[in-house]
Parts: C-alpha cells; structure tokens; sequence
C-alpha cells in the first residue's frame, strides 16, 4: 500500500484563543477548535525532550510505513527536518490542492491527512486495515469521544473529478468512517497541555522518548550537556544537548532544560519547561512555568511575564552578549589601572550611591 | 505600633532603576518617623529589573533597621511572579490589596520581624 501524509502544522493564533472552526475550512459541521502558537511559536515546531514535535511525528508515520509525508504550514517558518517536501505560508488550500496533485500523479493509493495541532499517537496499521474493511472512502479517527485531526482518505476518490480536489474532500466527509483510536491524546490546546506532554514523555506515560542517555534511572542527559557535581537532578527529568546547569541548581518536578540551555548557579527549577536557547539566572526559583527567552509563562497565574533584565531570565544569545560587553567595558579602563586601583574606585561609587539614596 | 504612621506608596508600571530611585526618595522621608511604616502597592507593576529589586531590597532593609516595617500589597500577577522568581516572597508579607492590608497589620505580625530580617540579610 503506497500511502502520503499531509501533516498540517496549526499555526493561527495563541494557545487559548480559538482558531478558525473547522466548518470555515472544509464545510464540516465541527465545533471550534484552538490554534496552537507557544511563545509565538507553532508548538509543532516546538522542541519536547530533545526534539522538535513535528519532526516526532513524522518519524512515527515513517517508521508506520508511510512512504512519503509532506508538511503545509498554516503561518510560521521554521527549520524542519525529515521529510519529503514543506510548504510555507501562502494560500493554505492551493497549497493543499497542489501537494494532493503530486501525490496522485506519484501513484499515491492512500491519502493520511493529520493536523499538529493536537498530538495524537495513532496506531496506523490499525486505522489502514479499518479503513481498507470499511466501505467508506474516508476515514476519521476518533478519541477520547471527540473527533481527531487525523483523515485517511482513498486517492481514487478524488481522481477525474472537476472541482479542486478540497471541494472533492469536503463532499466525502460526510460519509466517513469513525475510527476509534486507543492511543495517547493530547489536545495542546493550552500551555499546560504541552507541559503535560513533556511530563508524560519523562515519565512514559507516552510514546515520546528523550533524546539522550539515561545516565541513571530517570536522569536524561542530551550529548555534550554540562552538569555541575555539586547540582542535584531529581529523576526523572531531562537536560538536553550543549545545555548547562551550574552548581548548586536543583532541577526536579518532571522537568527538562532544552537543548542550549544554561542554568546558572543556585537557581532552582521545578515543574518547568525551559526552550531551547533561554538563560536562568543566579539563585532564582522557577517553579510550574515555561520559560522560553526572555519570556516566562506562569501555568499558576495563567499570564506570561516579559523580562527586560538579562541577569534574571534572557535568551542564551543575549546574556552572552551582556558578558562580553560588560568585560569589554571593564578590559579598557584596565590597562592603564592596576586591578587595586580598579577595584578601589568601584567600591568608592558603590559607597557613594549607597550614601546618596539610602543614607 | 503607631496605624497613622502608616504610609502608602505606589510603584509605577516598570520598576527599573529609576523608579527604585524615585522609592528610595519617598522612604527617606518616611525614615524621620519613628518605627515607620510603609505599605508598598505593586499593583500596577508588570516589569521588574534585577537592579531595581537590589535597590528597592536595600530600601526595605533601611526602613527594618529604624524598627519600622514594610509590607508588599496590590501586588499584580507580573510582580508576585518576579517577587516568587527570585525569593524575595519569602522575605515579606504580602497582601492582595491595599485596603485588605490595614486588618493584617492590625493583627499580630506574621511576617518576619523588622530586627531580624536586618540580621536574616546581614547573615546571609
């Protein structure tokens, strides 16, 4: 069975807020639904334990025996690996229509449409063999009692006709077939769902593995991920690729630091996911939050907290910047000040602004 | 202790450095009375800088060692996070609104008395 993907990367707005209803796209009489944007970020772009989500989910359908899978992004660019053909902004359905085209021209006899959007771990041999049993042209798999973004549609059922192959795919919906799926469901609907995600990864409640070694039960570590003697991991928790986590730092809670990561000394993080890339500071708590740049997202106030201070939280890019900076701005004066004299003169200006607005 | 020594400040939108300064300011005059009390409204605040926290701690602490007292109410989520982000909730007591904060501070202290916190700081 010769089977493409369409794997569709939802992208229309933040997490919470309601997308377009399915029924403005395909004529279907389906409730509302939520885009999924993290941080501005599609979250199938974003990274879980090592690796981004969508890539995750290509890999599954591959290693399903799905021969091609091709990737139509409803909005935003990103880098994405593993597969065959991605297709960037623009008009969504032309794009859709022309992906389609390629696909029945290459023989395709099968169709698998998935939406990412929610996460879904679909057995795909089950839902090609249902499918194939039913006398339906199109499939829809079913979970948790609510329609699923996932559509297994006959290639001949859209040949020789005359409108666009999305008018032919909506006149069939309504005579689909419901598959019910006994995988895991998320919805990723809102912040804590992709936190949810991250603690069912880390603690097996799903199929996603962390990318990495487990150094000892519960405790993943990512290649070249730098972790102080002193700091205390409490498994099961994940510290990716190149990150850095300083001494003295607690990390517990089913947490994972991303890829790039740097905890500096001190801080503690619990219940946290840190994206790839951010910068915790000195001697902080981050508790029940996500923590992406300079951005962090309390899951217990439900508010996303903006920080312009590269000593607290930052993206790694930036508190780098800062350091080098600032010994630039020191290494001048120093050479023509002995380090005595240097440090003379600061603590000098430290007692006079302490005299002169607290004394 | 004294209730009609009781002040109230308001912190702007962003406390940066500047604000903090301009808090600074407004303790010293508070600093005249006797066991002064400040209770600092952060309801408006949705940024909060490190320095700005460094100075405004230093501030707090200034007012402890005249035995005075200072406690945090109004506060907005944006501040209650940063204020829990670097453990400086753990230092005060703080309150969710201005008004509610008069009752509490009629009553017994619950937060860390003035005397020891200056030591709590100094210690550490």
């Amino acid at each position: 069975m010769y089977i493409g993907a369409i794997v569709t990367v939802a992208g229309g707005g933040r997490m919470g807020e309601q997308a377009l209803p399915m029924s403005a796209r395909t004529a279907e009489p389906t409730p509302a639904r939520n885009s999924q944007l993290l941080f501005d970020t599609p979250v199938a772009f974003c990274e879980v334990l090592g690796e981004p989500l969508l890539n995750r989910v290509v890999k599954r359908l591959r290693a399903s025996g799905v021969d091609q899978v091709s990737v139509i992004s409803e909005g935003a660019k990103d880098k994405v690996t593993a597969i065959d053909q991605l297709v960037l902004g623009g008009n969504f359905w032309s794009a859709w229509d022309s992906v389609v085209s390629q696909y029945l021209h290459h023989g395709v006899e099968m169709l698998l449409l998935v939406r990412l959007g929610p996460y879904v771990e679909i057995n795909v041999n089950e839902f090609v063999q249902f499918h194939r049993a039913s006398a339906s042209p199109i499939t829809q798999a079913y979970g948790s009692g609510r329609p699923l973004d996932i559509v297994l549609v006959d290639a001949d059922s859209l040949r020789g006709g005359d409108t666009s192959y999305r008018n032919q795919f909506s006149t069939l919906l309504p005579h689909r077939a419901h598959f019910r799926s006994q995988g895991y469901v998320n919805s990723l609907s809102k912040p804590e769902d992709f936190r949810k995600l991250v603690s069912d990864g880390l603690s097996g409640a799903c199929a996603i593995q962390p990318v990495g070694q487990e150094v000892r039960p519960g405790v993943w570590l990512g290649s070249n991920a730098a972790v102080d003697e002193r700091a205390h991991l409490e498994g099961p928790v994940y510290v990716g690729a190149n990150a850095r986590v300083g001494a003295s730092c607690v990390i517990s809670g089913l947490s994972s630091i991303e890829e790039g990561c740097e905890v500096d000394c001190g801080s503690s993080i619990d219940d946290c996911s840190v994206f790839p890339g951010t910068y915790v500071g000195m001697g902080l708590h981050v508790g029940h939050a996500l923590v992406s740049g300079a951005k962090l997202f309390s899951l217990v106030r439900n508010i996303e907290v903006a920080f312009g201070d590269r000593r607290l939280i930052a993206s790694t890019l930036a508190s780098r910047c800062q350091v080098t900076s600032t010994t630039t701005r020191f290494l001048r004066p120093m050479r023509s000040l002995s380090t005595t004299r240097l440090s003379s003169r600061m603590s000098k200006v430290a007692s006079l602004v302490s005299n002169r607005w607290l004394g | 202790m004294n209730i009609q020594t009781m002040t109230q400040i308001k912190v702007a939108k962003y406390l940066d450095t500047r604000e903090a300064r301009n808090f600074a300011s407004r303790i010293k005059s508070e600093l005249a009375a006797e066991e002064p009390c400040v209770i600092v409204d952060l309801s408006e605040v949705e940024k909060i800088d490190a320095a700005a926290l460094d100075l405004f701690l230093r501030c707090i602490l200034r007012v402890a060692k005249q035995d005075g007292v200072v406690r945090l109410a109004g506060l907005s989520p944006q501040a209650a996070t940063v204020l829990e982000l670097t453990r400086m909730d753990r230092i005060f007591a703080m309150f969710p609104e201005g008004a509610e904060a008069l009752p509490y501070y009629e009553a017994p202290s619950v937060d860390m008395p003035a005397r020891e916190l200056v030591q709590h700081h100094s210690a550490a």
